[in-house]
């Protein structure tokens, strides 16, 4: 286990992850590229809870954050909750984005880079469909039914080195 | 017009925009939580940039990591360029990348097919 984490997800937290992260595989000497599919990976996990997972009293999402490393892969599992709403959607997205290949899944993605809005709370909402392409569809979800018709929304995703 | 110069951070790249030289700089990593706040701006002295461009523009982009908000903006900042390339000027796009990072040249490349300016790819 590399990082361990339960509690409130923020920009915060993302940074300190993202700089844990880059010092371990700097003493491992990983490659540029291994790096960065990883911090990117991490990076649109956390900002899709701090933007879309469902608040606490004092306005911020909480959830759980892991990750691990062994000499092929870097696996890390992210799960926070959702409301009834929002479980529809992910779903729907999820089901979407797995049945499609790798090139097309690429092909999606540019030309939505190529469209001009981002919504100022939510982003770009390209971060699942980057998830799938990074992975190379190396992702596994599920959902916990929760108190109060919530659910928990747990994420788990594999980068192979 | 007004140079914009800012320092990186954790989460922000740093930023020279010099309408005086002609030069436009993004270096490291961007994964900002409200991207139009930060790339709004820069997006609008773009813009400002292109009413009277340099016959010779550079765009310098050396981006270690960005989150898809950013790469959005990073499009819109590329077809502006596009459009002063456009009007018969010079615009030059330097895309750096780590040696061991061929992934990111690809990205370039991506984005290149998007547009009708030819990038300069820079192994660093």
């Amino acid at each position: 286990m590399l990082f361990d984490y339960s509690g409130v997800i923020d920009q915060e937290l993302l940074k300190r992850v993202v700089n844990f992260h880059e010092e371990i595989f700097s003493k491992i000497n990983a490659c540029h590229s291994f790096k960065r599919k990883v911090i990117t990976s991490i990076i649109e996990t956390l900002q899709n809870v701090t933007r879309y997972g469902l608040k606490n009293n004092t306005g911020y999402p909480e959830g759980k954050f892991a990750s691990c490393y062994d000499e092929n892969d870097f696996v890390f599992e992210c799960s926070n909750e959702i409301n009834s709403g929002q479980l529809n959607s992910i779903q729907q997205q999820l089901t979407e984005l797995s049945a499609n290949s790798i090139d097309a899944l690429k092909g999606q993605y540019m030309t939505r880079i190529n469209e001009d809005w981002v919504d100022p709370e939510k982003g770009a909402k390209l971060g699942l469909l980057y998830l799938f392409i990074n992975s190379e569809k190396n992702i596994s979800f599920s959902f916990q039914n929760k108190e109060e018709n919530n659910y928990l929304f747990i994420l788990k995703i594999s980068l192979k080195r | 017009m007004n140079k914009i110069e800012l320092s990186p951070t954790d989460e922000l790249p740093y930023v020279k925009f010099d309408a005086d030289l002609g030069y436009l700089e993004i270096s490291g990593r961007s994964f900002p939580q409200d991207v139009n706040k930060f790339y709004g701006p820069l997006l609008n002295w773009i813009k400002e940039y292109g009413k009277h461009p340099l016959n010779d523009t550079l765009f310098k982009c050396n981006i270690e990591y960005f989150n898809t908000s950013s790469q959005k903006f990073l499009a819109e900042i590329l077809k502006e360029l596009n459009r002063i390339h456009k009007m018969s000027l010079s615009v030059k796009v330097e895309w750096m990348y780590c040696s061991d990072d061929e992934d990111l040249m690809t990205i370039g490349k991506e984005f290149e097919k998007f547009l009708d300016l030819k990038f300069d790819y820079k192994s660093i």
